[in-house]
């Protein structure tokens, strides 16, 4: 395994881990984290692309074939995957972020304001409100940390096998 | 048994299970997290764990080859994986989208019945 193919690899890895951030930056986006900042469908479909784009770059790094000659890769592919992945981890702590206060509460407000209520009086309505939209639905049952935890901890290990299965055939298989 | 294991990853149905395997675990992941997980988010992963397991072989073995055919340069390993991968995330709008847009080009009159 010399240094180049090391370096490849690696890049196919962190673009790989950056299309797989931005599918959940996707995700999250969309109407099923409904506690969490959601979008335009226009801005969600570019992301569904990005993702898809950005795990073909990094796995046709990994399986060249024929399509491209990685002989000659520079490094600053490696960095450009490195930039992609930190700005897909940005875009996942922004898409974390609560939603803001629904119409309606605004509308709650403006009402408040036109019986007379003190712009003070407002603002303290406006603080009191919960940040939620809809505050927890009864239902909501978060699992106990330990099945959580295991959830997230077989996740992991499944994505580790798959890399490493990718990662073997593509070193045995890999060229000189 | 040890040439099942030589050939298993020759087929392309194994590499889009891995595709798809992927695409579902980092999905587990983000639903189980206790910052941003909710019920709907656990149910909706699993289910798409579910789908990238099934079918992304499926997705990867019908695929492939007409892929390939087009296109010899790719690795086989490569198309079958990015299949896998799309057919865990449940493309269904995509190839409504794709439909949409082959039948604007052929210039089928709209609302043809198939």
């Amino acid at each position: 395994m010399t240094l180049h193919q090391i370096m490849v690899l690696g890049a196919g890895l962190v673009f790989i881990a950056a299309g797989a951030v931005v599918s959940q930056v996707f995700r999250l986006l969309g109407p099923t984290y409904y506690t969490r900042v959601t979008a335009h469908w226009t801005v969600r479909g570019f992301f569904f692309a990005a993702s898809l784009i950005l795990v073909g770059r990094g796995l046709i790094l990994i399986f060249p074939g024929e399509a491209i000659s990685v002989a000659q890769m520079s490094p600053w592919v490696l960095l450009s995957g490195i930039v992609a992945l930190g700005m897909a981890l940005v875009l996942l702590e922004w898409a974390m972020r609560d939603r803001a206060p629904p119409p309606w509460s605004a509308r709650l407000l403006g009402l408040a304001a036109k019986r007379g209520a003190s712009p003070a009086a407002v603002a303290e309505i406006a603080m009191a409100l919960p940040a939620q939209p809809h505050g927890d639905p009864a239902s909501e049952h978060q699992p106990c940390r330990c099945v959580r935890l295991c959830m997230i901890w077989g996740a992991v290990i499944t994505i580790a096998a798959v890399v490493a299965i990718i990662l073997n055939s593509a070193a045995t298989a890999m060229p000189g | 048994m040890t040439d099942i294991l030589h050939a298993v990853p020759t087929w392309a149905a194994f590499w889009g299970l891995c595709g798809g395997l992927l695409f579902g675990a980092t999905g587990l992941v983000t639903a189980y997290s206790a910052k941003v997980g909710n019920d709907i988010a656990r149910r909706k992963a699993w289910l798409h764990l579910g789908l990238g397991v099934v079918a992304g072989p499926i997705l990867a073995e019908a695929l492939t080859p007409s892929i390939l055919t087009l296109a010899p340069a790719f690795d086989m390993r490569f198309v079958a994986v990015v299949l896998g991968w799309v057919g865990g995330s449940d493309p269904r709008g995509l190839f409504t989208l794709a439909k949409t847009m082959i039948f604007r080009v052929l210039g089928a009159p709209q609302g043809e019945q198939r």
